[in-house]
């Protein structure tokens, strides 16, 4: 039988991700920058994932200037953050367009890596 | 501008005229057809290989697609003030020099088409560096020669062009290509595509260095020109080398990379400085005439081109 599944919604998705980086900073560390998504499609939206000197944490909106800018669609990003989906073969197969600092979204992986979501 | 005169009816083209030699060489050395490289291996290649390794290839790609493309639009103001200046012989070997450069532009786009990349954008690997120097730097020192064409003007414009765009960065992106791929043992029909463009660029670099150094011969304040403004070029320039070579390094030092390629970026970064060096001793011989017709005499003399 199908299992019921309802897809968490983006805001939910990213208060997940800033959950799970709070719980332990010291993984993001030498990963500082500012990530920003730029959801595409349903669920639309521009979030942050900030590594900084307070900590790493997520936000909705564009509250920092981003070192990088991620645009792909929400089920991509969730595909992205399951690990079902890495950012290279994403952006190689079209499904992710960056613009910014490339070195920075090289790390995504790494950042999305250090967390059992 | 009307003509008052025409060299080949008040006299004849010279023949000895080292542009016109390098005219002759392009004829003879230039006749390979982009169309004609067999791109199909490299299409395999490239779909074997991981998305780390393909990702790999994209940065050098993305700063030659956009490079010969520059090149062959900013070329035409050189044309038009050696033209002007009633350098014929310069004249006519820069008309195989502007279609070695759109062959250039092509071989890289039909790659891009042929393994299956032709759509991506990939400006996004274009470092502050490289905009400084493609975006600014060489479309800014061209144009100047449209409504300045002194000597001044003119060593600026083939320093950024002919010594920095394509004795440094070009000659170490070749570099690259072999140093990834040769050894690799992949991608064979774009590195047949890289010799040939660089037995094309080693006749454009001696139009460069004449260039330059006709300009200089006897004239220290010249030559001081060309070595401020190549000082001037190379943070830039070795800033595009560092942040290709810092992406490798970035990339391989994630633990889930999964890349076969090897590459020495420390290796890669001396070989660009190697390149600068060497462009500035090549113009720098300059020392020994006294004039430029010392010089040409020299070059004829030589045999060297």
């Amino acid at each position: 039988m199908a299992k019921n599944y309802v897809k968490p919604s983006m805001q939910e998705v990213f208060q997940i991700i800033d959950a799970a980086v709070k719980t332990d900073p010291s993984v993001t560390k030498g990963k500082e920058g500012v990530y920003q998504f730029n959801i595409k499609d349903e669920d639309e939206g521009t979030y942050q994932l900030i590594i900084d000197e307070n900590g790493p944490r997520t936000v909705e909106g564009a509250e920092q200037d981003p070192y990088v800018i991620l645009t792909l669609k929400a089920d991509h990003f969730r595909d992205l953050v399951a690990g079902d989906l890495n950012p290279t073969a994403a952006f190689m197969g079209g499904k992710l367009k960056i613009k910014g600092n490339m070195g920075l979204a090289l790390k995504l992986q790494t950042v999305l890596n250090s967390f059992d979501f | 501008m009307a003509h008052e005169s025409f060299q080949t009816v008040d006299g004849e083209i010279n023949w000895n005229a080292p542009m016109y030699r390098l005219y002759e060489k392009a004829k003879k050395n230039g006749k390979w057809n982009p169309a004609d490289i067999d791109f199909t291996q490299d299409k395999m290649d490239f779909d074997g290989m991981t998305e780390d390794e393909k990702i790999t290839s994209m940065p050098l790609v993305a700063s030659f697609s956009a490079g010969e493309e520059a090149v062959t639009l900013d070329i035409l103001p050189m044309v038009y003030a050696m033209a002007r200046q009633g350098r014929l012989e310069d004249t006519m070997f820069l008309t195989t020099f502007m279609h070695d450069e759109a062959k250039h532009t092509e071989m890289f786009s039909r790659w891009q088409q042929q393994v299956g990349v032709g759509e991506m954008e990939l400006s996004n690997f274009h470092s502050d560096s490289y905009k400084r120097i493609f975006y600014e730097e060489l479309p800014g020192s061209m144009e100047r020669l449209n409504v300045d064409d002194s000597p001044q003007a003119v060593i600026r414009a083939a320093t950024v062009y002919n010594m920095v765009v394509e004795g440094i960065l070009a000659e170490s992106g070749y570099h690259s290509f072999r140093e990834i791929f040769k050894k690799a043992g992949l991608l064979p029909g774009i590195l047949q595509g890289i010799d040939y463009l660089n037995q094309d660029e080693g006749r454009h670099l001696q139009f460069g260095i004449y260039t330059i150094q006709r300009l200089c011969a006897g004239k220290d304040e010249n030559l001081k020109v060309f070595h401020d403004y190549m000082d001037e070029l190379w943070p830039d320039a070795f800033g595009v080398v560092e942040y290709l070579t810092s992406l490798y390094d970035v990339q391989m030092a994630q633990d889930w990379t999964n890349s076969s390629l090897d590459f020495d970026s420390e290796a890669m970064k001396k070989y660009a400085k190697r390149q600068f060096d060497i462009r500035k001793k090549q113009v720098d011989r300059v020392k020994n005439f006294n004039n430029a017709q010392e010089l040409d005499e020299q070059l004829v003399k030589a045999g060297t081109v």
